[in-house]
């Protein structure tokens, strides 16, 4: 049995018909459906068993409309009551100022790209799914036998999604996915330490065990504590991919939004064509990467996907734009020109389109170096492997204080141990902007997996504060 | 300003979205088919949102949400279901229980099995009324008042940009068991927020703030938007100016807004008995001690009148109710739902939350609070400080709560120099393990107040309120 009806996506195109021509006889300009409806499984893990079991569904339609330069935006459950939709989007409409040249992508064709979606997915059972679970939890044992999964899970979803508009377009497609996250403890003498670790893709995930072995490795590393009595100072910090990305999404994917710079409410308002990272460094946003978690053949309002050069070698090159924060930004004369980067993102049926990164890619045109030379280089430094409190950043000024109990010491080029505690603190554009180094990936992950933001394990030398506990 | 108070209950009710019928035939056949216990737990979410920038209208959106769980026990574990088509739910009983029934077999002998404590039975419908019902609110009544805040908050040059936002929420939810509980309760949330940037010579500074609470249109329109307008302005251009906080332990004076949090992240967490069965709190096996200085008194109360995490009865059926986490430094109970107290045989206090119907509940906070000690007022708590920092505002935190570490960071703060609040500081986070930091409280202001409207994330969001007095923490570890 599968999770996904097999009509499912003409069955969203003909809700999406239904509410198209009912608009198409209101006094709305222009429109756009987006239907979706999603099925999926879970096995929830606690305690170091399996807890849970479960199932289910959820969808709707998404409406939205354009009458004399007024945006408005309603949704439902289904497509039955199409008059009350459209009704409601036009009464919403009326409630917002126009936008001079504000109007729908016309359709422009979209990305090339394999379909997300993996069969096997479909067809997973929940009863496989608590195999897998099985699984993970006699590995986390084989690897350390008072290593716990204390909490998390596996979980299977398909998605079917669809986007009929005025303007001609008319798409739709399916996506699965399949993913895990595990937190792991290990209690030993009352001293309680714990990792973490996450993966997801479209394709059927056949061992979940490198979950574990990053998860119980973290929980490990973080053992046997020592004290560090020299109070707060600043240090070279390597920052492993899971310690940085965080901060690093919670401050640029912010900055770099277009209608923020061009409002004065990004760090970088004001600075195109400056330089605002090292100059090795290099960021894009690209939606059209094949399996990547943000990629897609069209984005959030039809428009194919492209690829954005935002900061290169280190100069501030662009931001991200929808559609409509182009044509507002303009209209409001806060910038001379601004267009759609393909970067409208939905929320599901609920939200009207929003600008949002798809793939934020950092890469650098130095050679990476190894894990263990950066080490060796900086001497004196630190080890961060994950930060509580990366949403406490401020996106504004990309200050941010945030907490780890998973900081290593190093001394002399090696590792000496682990601190219970310390704040690490900072600006994360300044640390950005000099005395970086990437570091080649040992073990890379599908882009998928690696979530929407990809960053790889990082030194900056720059400006980040350690305060021991 | 508040409707949230157990008196204001009645009996009248509002009508259900699953027939009766049908919701009584699937929890009877989920024991037809082997489950000990089952439910059908409905939500419906009829709300509004509006946001606006720089007093522009971007987006009025209204909207209604249902889904509904079905949760089925079947020899000790669980199996669920959710789904939006509320028609399809009865063909899920059979798969449901099937799921359940393969959990439970894969139990092994030393792990036990769910077991449910017992709550009263009701079949009373419980609806909280607010004084003004938002569904009688019309949308240009909403906009009006974002567009009132708006113009409170751009009154100077340095503010570059302000987005506000109004949400309301008018909830209803119903409950079916096979234990014969059959009940419907409803009841409305209200908020205002805006986020407010300045610049200055480059530098850039934004600040947050929310009010409102559950309650109807009069959760908001009774707040003094005059007030906290002026209030983010003025603090938004203070940290413009401000200098980075030093780092190091320190003495810490937090105001309401920061207890707040520091007592959800801190100690709230911990106290979640799920998180406690689960081998991930410090908390585990320490009921009964004293953790904290005495004088630190706790409480979580889901009936504290118009707080953002106020609700009349849990997700389980239980009437909602104040519970006591700490009095005078000792720990007296965990937050529990009927499965975690029978787990940890004590008293089930009604704290299953779920963020909605297609998500199954878990323990959760509702309004967390220290309550005041013996100083009198703030100045009182700075006295004999000769280098510390007093914090304010809230950027939200996180816990650890295995280890016990957690973090909260403020939205503004001031050095403290020999008892006087000098200089403007910004982004100041504490941190520091639960266990030492409750013994290091060594000073409470009489006045304890709800702060600011907060959400909680633990898989699940849901709405939550803390606060408390003006708090001094010695050998805080700062920045």
């Amino acid at each position: 049995m599968t999770l996904m009806p097999e009509d499912s996506c003409q069955r969203l195109l003909d809700g999406c018909q239904q509410i198209g021509a009912v608009a198409d006889k209101s006094v709305a300009d222009m429109w756009e459906v987006f239907a979706i409806q999603s099925y999926g499984a879970e096995v929830e893990i606690e305690a170091g068993k399996v807890s849970l079991a479960g199932g289910g569904g959820e969808g709707g339609f998404g409406l939205r409309i354009l009458n004399q330069g007024k945006v408005g935006f309603a949704y439902a459950a289904n497509s039955g009551d199409s008059q009350r939709l459209v009704d409601a989007a036009l009464s919403a409409a009326s409630l917002v100022p126009s936008v001079d040249g504000f109007e729908f992508p016309d359709d422009e064709g979209e990305t090339k790209m394999s379909p997300m979606w993996d069969s096997e997915v479909d067809n997973t059972s929940p009863e496989q799914l608590m195999l897998q679970a099985d699984s993970m939890l006699s590995t986390c044992k084989e690897l350390n036998p008072i290593a716990v999964i204390t909490g998390g899970g596996i979980s299977t979803s398909c998605t079917a999604g669809a986007l009929l508009t005025s303007q001609g377009i008319s798409t739709s497609g399916m996506r699965s996915s399949h993913g895990g996250g595990i937190q792991v403890t290990i209690d030993d003498d009352d001293k309680l330490t714990s990792g973490w670790s996450s993966m997801q893709s479209f394709e059927l995930l056949d061992d979940l065990s490198p979950l574990c072995d990053e998860a119980v490795k973290l929980a490990e590393v973080t053992r046997n504590t020592i004290t560090d009595n020299d109070g707060a100072r600043e240090a070279p910090v390597l920052f492993t991919h899971g310690g940085i990305r965080g901060l690093f999404s919670n401050v640029f994917a912010s900055s770099l939004r277009g209608e923020k710079m061009a409002r004065g409410e990004s760090v970088w308002s004001g600075k195109i064509s400056e330089s605002v990272f090292d100059n090795h460094l290099s960021l894009h946003d690209d939606g059209t990467i094949e399996g990547g978690a943000g990629s897609g053949r069209r984005d959030g309002e039809g428009k194919k996907t492209q690829r954005t050069t935002l900061i290169e070698k280190g100069v501030l090159k662009s931001g991200i734009w929808s559609t409509r924060d182009a044509a507002e930004q303009v209209s409001e004369g806060n910038v001379e020109e601004a267009l759609s980067t393909s970067n409208a993102g939905r929320g599901g049926h609920q939200s009207s389109p929003y600008t949002s990164i798809s793939n934020f890619i950092l890469s650098s045109s130095q050679r990476p170096n190894s894990r263990d030379s950066v080490i060796e280089e900086m001497e004196d430094g630190w080890v961060v492997h994950s930060v509580m409190g990366a949403h406490t950043a401020n996106p504004s000024s990309g200050d941010f204080s945030v907490t780890s109990s998973s900081i290593l010491k190093v001394v002399g080029g090696e590792i000496i141990g682990a601190l219970k505690q310390a704040g690490v603190s900072g600006n994360l554009p300044k640390s950005f902007s000099e005395g970086t180094s990437l570091i080649e990936m040992s073990k890379p992950r599908s882009m998928w997996a690696s979530g929407s933001v990809v960053v790889p394990d990082m030194l900056l030398r720059n400006g980040i504060r350690i305060n021991p506990s | 300003m508040a409707a949230a108070s157990s008196n204001q209950q009645s009996n009248d009710g509002t009508g259900r979205h699953l027939d009766q019928d049908i919701a009584h035939r699937m929890v009877d056949d989920a024991i037809q088919a082997g489950a000990t216990y089952s439910e059908v737990r409905l939500v419906s979410n009829q709300n509004t949102s509006i946001s606006m920038r720089d007093g522009q209208v971007r987006n009025a959106i209204s909207g209604l949400d249902v889904g509904a769980t079905l949760r089925c026990l079947v020899n000790g574990s669980w199996g669920v279901h959710s789904t939006t088509d509320l028609q399809a739910l009865a063909s899920q009983v059979e798969a449901t229980v099937n799921l359940a029934s393969s959990v439970a077999q894969r139990r092994s002998k030393e792990d036990s099995a769910v077991e449910l404590a017992e709550i009263p039975i009701s079949t009373t419908d419980v609806h909280w009324r607010a004084k003004k019902d938002i569904r009688d609110i019309s949308m240009q009544q909403k906009v009006d008042v974002l567009e009132e805040f708006d113009s409170f908050i751009r009154t100077d040059e340095r503010i570059v940009s302000v987005n506000t936002g109004f949400t309301d929420e008018h909830i209803e939810m119903e409950l079916t068991t096979s234990e014969g509980m059959d009940r419907a309760w409803s009841f409305q949330r209200t908020c205002t927020n805006a986020i407010v940037t300045g610049r200055d010579y480059g530098e850039v500074a934004s600040y947050r703030t929310r009010v409102g609470g559950v309650g109807g249109f009069e959760a908001v329109e009774s707040v003094d938007l005059q007030q906290v307008g002026s209030s983010a302005t003025e603090s938004t251009l203070r940290i413009l100016g401000a200098e980075r906080a030093p780092s190091g332990k320190m003495t810490l004076i937090a105001d309401p807004d920061l207890t707040g949090v520091y007592i959800h992240e801190a100690l709230g967490h911990p106290c979640e008995a799920d998180l406690v069965a689960a081998g991930d709190s410090c908390l585990d096996g320490k009921l009964g001690e004293i953790i904290g200085n005495p004088l630190v008194t706790v409480i979580d109360d889901p009936t504290w009148p118009g707080g953002h995490g106020s609700f009349p009865v849990d997700a389980e059926g239980f009437d909602s109710k104040s519970r006591t986490l700490i009095e005078n430094g000792r720990l007296m109970t965990f937050l529990n739902h009927r499965e975690t107290a029978a787990h940890f045989e004590i008293e089930p206090n009604g704290a299953a939350r779920a963020q909605d119907g297609l998500h199954h509940p878990l323990v959760r906070m509702s309004n967390t609070m220290i309550m005041g000690g013996n100083h009198e007022d703030l100045d009182d708590l700075l006295e004999g400080i000769t280098d510390g920092v007093y914090a304010c505002g809230t950027r939200g935190g996180q816990v650890d709560t295995g280890r016990g570490s957690f973090q909260f960071a403020a939205q503004e703060a001031w050095r403290i120099r020999n008892g006087e609040l000098v200089e403007p500081l910004k982004d100041v986070s504490v941190s520091g393990m639960t266990l030492s930091i409750l013994k290091n409280v060594d000073g409470l202001t009489k006045h304890a107040e709800m702060a600011s409207p907060g959400f909680c994330g633990k898989g699940q969001v849901v709405p939550v309120g803390d606060g408390g007095p003006a708090m001094r923490i010695q050998e805080a570890l700062v920045g």
